[in-house]
């Protein structure tokens, strides 16, 4: 079930490999508040490797800050955090840090005057010398190993295109590309498709779980769609108000719970 | 910080319109217009000078000259725009701050460079000039650097906010990825501001054109130098032949900065 990415073995990824006994994420009482803003309650979870979670919940049930804290984006207000074992805390934002996660984001992010191809080399900056990054904006190092994360998000053929140039959906695919040249051991996203159409966004998603189930990537998404959370996600747990309100495998998973995480404002007393 | 200026917009440019307006008035009446701006011969002399602009000297002596003294000032330009990089580009790049993470050290970056930017624009080519021929004599080398020095604090404080102002989430991604600042800086922010620092930086070296010319009117040769000869000597005709050799020059590098600015723009890096 676990195989490695087939681009690159980073020495951390490969180390840890053997010992799946440590959870991937290890979330213990962690929450972030603003001013007097429970942005998340204090929640524990234990996410294992090779898993893909959704976070299902309306807008402002905290999804971006939980992804966020996860990420190593966001310090939490109170408790702690815990990646394959290392506490995020201690870990060195920069290369250390990248080799763990790595997360894409709603709003596009690439370099839009840049290459499809160096866009997604870019998930390599954190191994690249300075001097062979200043090399590859001229003459792109490790072109295959672009090339190939190209080819997985089906885009290899805009390899030479700016990525200015590119449709919302392509970009989001050059994005997950990037993700997969970094090769973190845990992939964030939030809410990578909720600015694509429907069928482009449900392309986009399938592609990035099933690249992460490949490679055998731990995934969390915050996902706008239940259908396409009950498609391609093993896990999801739903979000309200900060809180925690269901954590189940997907089948699991029934249409009043998520018909009440969405709908019954107001009505629902803690 | 813009709140302030939008509320009492109405009443405070009012005022200072009327303050603008009163020290035109009283700048008018500050120009001596009575000690022969438009002298007697003035009106004949423009006359001639119209006319000229239709019949410009075209003997083969003239041209050759013209010729000469175009490529002379563009190697001027050319020179002085080269020192202007040197000294624009890594302060430039120190006064946007982008390369270091630490609060403190960036201010401290931006300061220092801001500054040496700021003391070298602050004193006009004419100047710079008129400052190294005192300590050069005439020579090419005092009008390189009259021009560059100048040339350099413009670009240096051009650049460093078109590096400060590029869009931060690219930059983030890059971050997420691993990336140091150092790496942020030359795959994501460079690449991002480079169209508009090349742009800019064309646009500079026209200016450096007319300056050069302007330079070689106190005596460092080129066009310049020939218009003013040419006037001395009353010779319109001539006078306009190496003027259209000016204006042909600044055109040619207006043509050459579009090609390559579109080249930027279209082929990926
Ligand atoms: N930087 C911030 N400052 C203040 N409040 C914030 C900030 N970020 C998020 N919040 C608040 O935290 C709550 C959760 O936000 P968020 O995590 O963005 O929710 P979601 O992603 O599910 O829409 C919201 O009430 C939001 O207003
Ligand atoms: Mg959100």
């Amino acid at each position: 079930m676990k195989t490695t990415s087939p681009s690159k073995i980073s020495p951390a990824t490969s180390a840890s490999s053997p010992n799946s006994s440590r959870p991937a994420i290890l979330i213990d009482g962690a929450g972030k508040t603003y001013g007097d803003v429970e942005a998340v309650r204090p929640i524990s979870l234990t996410i294992e490797p090779g898993e893909t979670v959704a976070l299902l919940g309306p807008s402002g049930s905290g999804k971006t800050t939980l992804l966020s804290m996860m990420a190593g984006e966001l310090e939490p207000s109170q408790g702690s955090i815990h990646l394959r074992g290392k506490n995020l805390a201690d870990l060195h934002p920069g290369r250390e840090l990248s080799r763990e996660v790595g997360m894409i984001h709603q709003q596009y992010d690439l370099v839009p005057n840049l290459s499809s191809l160096q866009n997604v080399l870019a998930g390599r900056l954190g191994d690249w010398g300075l001097l062979k990054s200043v090399i590859s904006l001229v003459w792109p190092q490790d072109r295959q190993v672009g090339l190939t994360a190209l080819e997985q998000v089906g885009v290899v053929d805009r390899a030479r295109v700016r990525a200015g140039f590119l449709s919302g959906g392509e970009q989001q695919r050059i994005a997950v590309a990037r993700l997969l040249v970094q090769d973190p051991a845990i992939i964030i996203a939030d809410e990578p498709v909720s600015s694509l159409d429907p069928a482009r966004a449900e392309e986009v998603m399938g592609i990035l779980s099933e690249s992460a189930r490949q490679a055998g990537k731990t995934l969390v998404a915050s996902v706008h769609s239940t259908d396409v959370a009950r498609t391609y996600f093993g896990r999801l747990i739903g979000l309200r108000n900060g809180g925690r309100e269901f954590d189940l495998p997907s089948h699991l998973v029934t249409d009043d719970q998520l018909d009440a995480l969405y709908t019954l404002e107001g009505l629902q007393d803690e | 910080m813009n709140d302030r200026a939008h509320e009492g917009s109405l009443g405070g440019r009012g005022a200072l319109t009327a303050i603008l307006l009163i020290a035109f008035a009283v700048s008018l009446v500050g120009v001596g217009w009575e000690d022969g701006l438009l002298n007697s011969g003035g009106l004949r002399a423009v006359g001639q000078i119209v006319a000229a602009a239709i019949q410009p000297q075209l003997t083969l002596d003239v041209l050759s000259i013209g010729a000469r003294s175009t490529w002379t000032t563009l190697a001027y330009a050319w020179a002085g725009m080269t020192v202007a990089l040197v000294i624009g580009l890594p302060l430039g790049i120190i006064g946007s701050g982008t390369l270091v993470r630490s609060p403190w050290a960036r201010r401290w970056n931006i300061s220092f460079a801001r500054f040496a930017l700021a003391v070298f624009r602050a004193i006009h080519e004419l100047v710079w000039a008129w400052l190294f021929v005192a300590a050069l004599g005439l020579s090419p080398m005092a009008g390189v650097l009259a021009l560059g020095l100048p040339y350099g604090g413009i670009l240096g404080r051009i650049y460093a906010e078109l590096l400060q102002d590029v869009p931060d989430a690219p930059l983030r991604a890059l971050r997420g990825a691993g990336a140091s600042e150092w790496r942020v800086f030359w795959f994501g922010r460079l690449p991002m501001a480079l169209p508009d620092m090349l742009s800019y930086t064309f646009y500079r070296l026209e200016c450096g054109i007319r300056s050069a010319a302007i330079l070689s009117f106190v005596g460092l040769g080129g066009l310049g130098h020939n218009i003013h000869i040419s006037l001395q000597d009353i010779d319109y005709s001539r006078m306009w032949t190496f003027v259209y050799f000016l204006i042909a020059l600044v055109l040619v590098v207006d043509l050459w900065s579009s090609l390559v600015r579109r080249r930027v723009a279209i082929e990926q890096g």
